[in-house]
């Protein structure tokens, strides 16, 4: 019989966000060449993908650039030793993509993210409610803390996945998470957010 | 410790990430420091208002794409094409990878359209006969899914994540069985109640959107207590379906819009919200 009670064990989400040995499965037949297995890994993880891609460029963007880290990932399917997990390395993929996207962006002298959010500012910030300063708040953040932070807020993961996804020592994960924290803060604070009071609720 | 010293350990603190003694020390501090315990109640606000940012879905016309793509740059698996002279080398190779092109896509399609077809029809097939007669709609869907009964709490286990029928439903729900099921999205909890005055409610909780399960039935968008809510046309009763923090929750068998819009309410109220 179903139970309502409570869990034994408090479990943080998601410890393991794909059960290892089907997705270990798929990553094989991946590499045998399976389309079919392809099109279960892509729809076992392009949500994922896809809400950091929109945080990483934008809405506007992140469909080319699930399609581009994908694509990506078939292709270089054969160089994922299997050492790291597979969810570490499509993070990897798609930091990195996201990054090399922005930077080009940069580099051709296209508007930032951060536009994305301006063009949503009402005139007068009082209008804007929480999450609206939050998505500004993010957006001006620069790209690499960006990707740290949404990768530990938003995916959960511990600081050796982002450290191996993000090529960087643990120790700077921890010392840029902490940077990147401060600096929502103070976007907030200037968006006229304020940390004593209460989280605002949705509804 | 020191504010100084605690400030910039605080982040990794409130990850867990700091080994325990430093931990220990920082949790003294911040006990007995009020700047310092503002300073972590700001961090909770943080991952709140990153809970509350949308999740937009992905949309649907990327994979194909990705199919065609792959197509068109040459299988994996094409068969290495024997050594010849130069020219006729690359003729074939062109005539080879023109007909794999071609017949990877012919069978790409072929079986996307049998897989899509395949999930329509099965658990339409549940929403069918779910009304009528659940107990042999839930049989069908626990074989064609591998489901397996399952406690709440090994539930939890399993996923590992808390799902939201963990605190229960209203006192008027009364929880019948849970199942554990393999969908082609993921590993999806299914729990059903007999309602109090009559009639069955199924829960489901996924990854994903998955618009598919509900073929071209009617459909209609609402907000419901504050969120965007797909709601589903199932012969006399509704199906549901809407964001809860990073996953899905769709409801098979409500009676009403007032019904689903209780229920919204009631899991956001739970996971306070």
């Amino acid at each position: 019989m179903l139970t309502a009670s409570k869990p034994v064990i408090e479990v943080e989400w998601p410890e393991e966000m794909l059960n290892a040995e089907p997705i270990d499965d798929l990553v094989a037949a991946c590499c045998r060449g399976s389309r079919e297995a392809q099109q279960r890994l892509y729809e076992c993880c392009h949500q994922r993908v896809y809400r950091l891609l929109v945080r990483m460029v934008g809405r506007g963007d992140a469909d080319d650039l699930l399609q581009q880290v994908f694509l990506q990932v078939f292709r270089s399917l054969s160089q994922f030793s299997g050492q790291s997990r597979f969810e570490t390395w499509l993070y990897r993929v798609s930091v990195n993509e996201s990054l090399q996207h922005l930077r080009k962006q940069r580099r051709r002298g296209c508007v930032s993210l951060e536009s994305d959010f301006m063009d949503r500012q009402p005139n007068q910030e009082s209008d804007l409610d929480h999450k609206d300063l939050m998505e500004h708040a993010l957006a001006r953040l620069e790209p690499e803390l960006r990707s740290l932070f949404l990768l530990r807020e938003m995916e959960q993961q511990s600081y050796a996945q982002i450290a191996a996804a993000a090529q960087i020592p643990e120790g700077t994960v921890a010392s840029r998470l902490s940077r990147a924290r401060h600096l929502l803060k103070e976007y907030l604070i200037e968006s006229g957010w304020e940390p004593c009071h209460a989280v605002s609720r949705s509804r | 410790m020191q504010c100084p010293e605690v400030v910039e350990l605080l982040s990794a603190y409130y990850d867990g990430e700091l080994p325990s003694e430093k931990a220990a020390a920082v949790a003294d501090h911040v006990a007995v420091c009020a700047d310092c315990a503002a300073e972590l109640e700001t961090l909770h606000k943080l991952s709140a208002l990153t809970t509350k940012l949308d999740q937009p879905s992905p949309p649907r016309h990327v994979w194909p794409r990705i199919a065609a793509q792959l197509n068109a740059s040459q299988s994996p698996v094409a068969p290495p094409v024997m050594p010849a002279p130069r020219a006729s080398r690359t003729t074939l190779f062109a005539v080879v990878a023109l007909l794999l092109v071609g017949l990877s896509w012919i069978a790409f399609t072929r079986w996307h359209a049998h897989e899509h077809h395949h999930l329509v029809e099965s658990f339409g097939h549940f929403l069918d006969t779910f009304e009528q007669a659940p107990d042999e709609a839930q049989q069908e869907l626990v074989e064609h899914y591998s489901g397996v009964p399952i406690e709440i709490p090994d539930a939890t286990r399993e996923l590992k994540y808390r799902p939201v029928v963990a605190d229960g439903l209203p006192a008027d729900y009364e929880p019948a069985q849970a199942y554990l099921l393999k969908m082609p999205c993921c590993r999806c909890l299914q729990a059903c109640y007999h309602r109090k005055n009559g009639g069955m409610l199924c829960v489901f909780e996924h990854d994903e959107d998955q618009p598919v399960w509900f073929g071209d039935r009617p459909t209609s968008s609402k907000v419901c207590s504050g969120k965007p809510t797909r709601l589903v046309q199932v012969d006399g009763c509704l199906a549901a379906t809407w964001q809860q923090e990073r996953r899905h929750i769709t409801v098979i068998g409500a009676k009403d819009v007032a019904e689903v819009t209780r229920l919204v309410a009631h899991f956001d109220q739970q996971r306070g919200l």
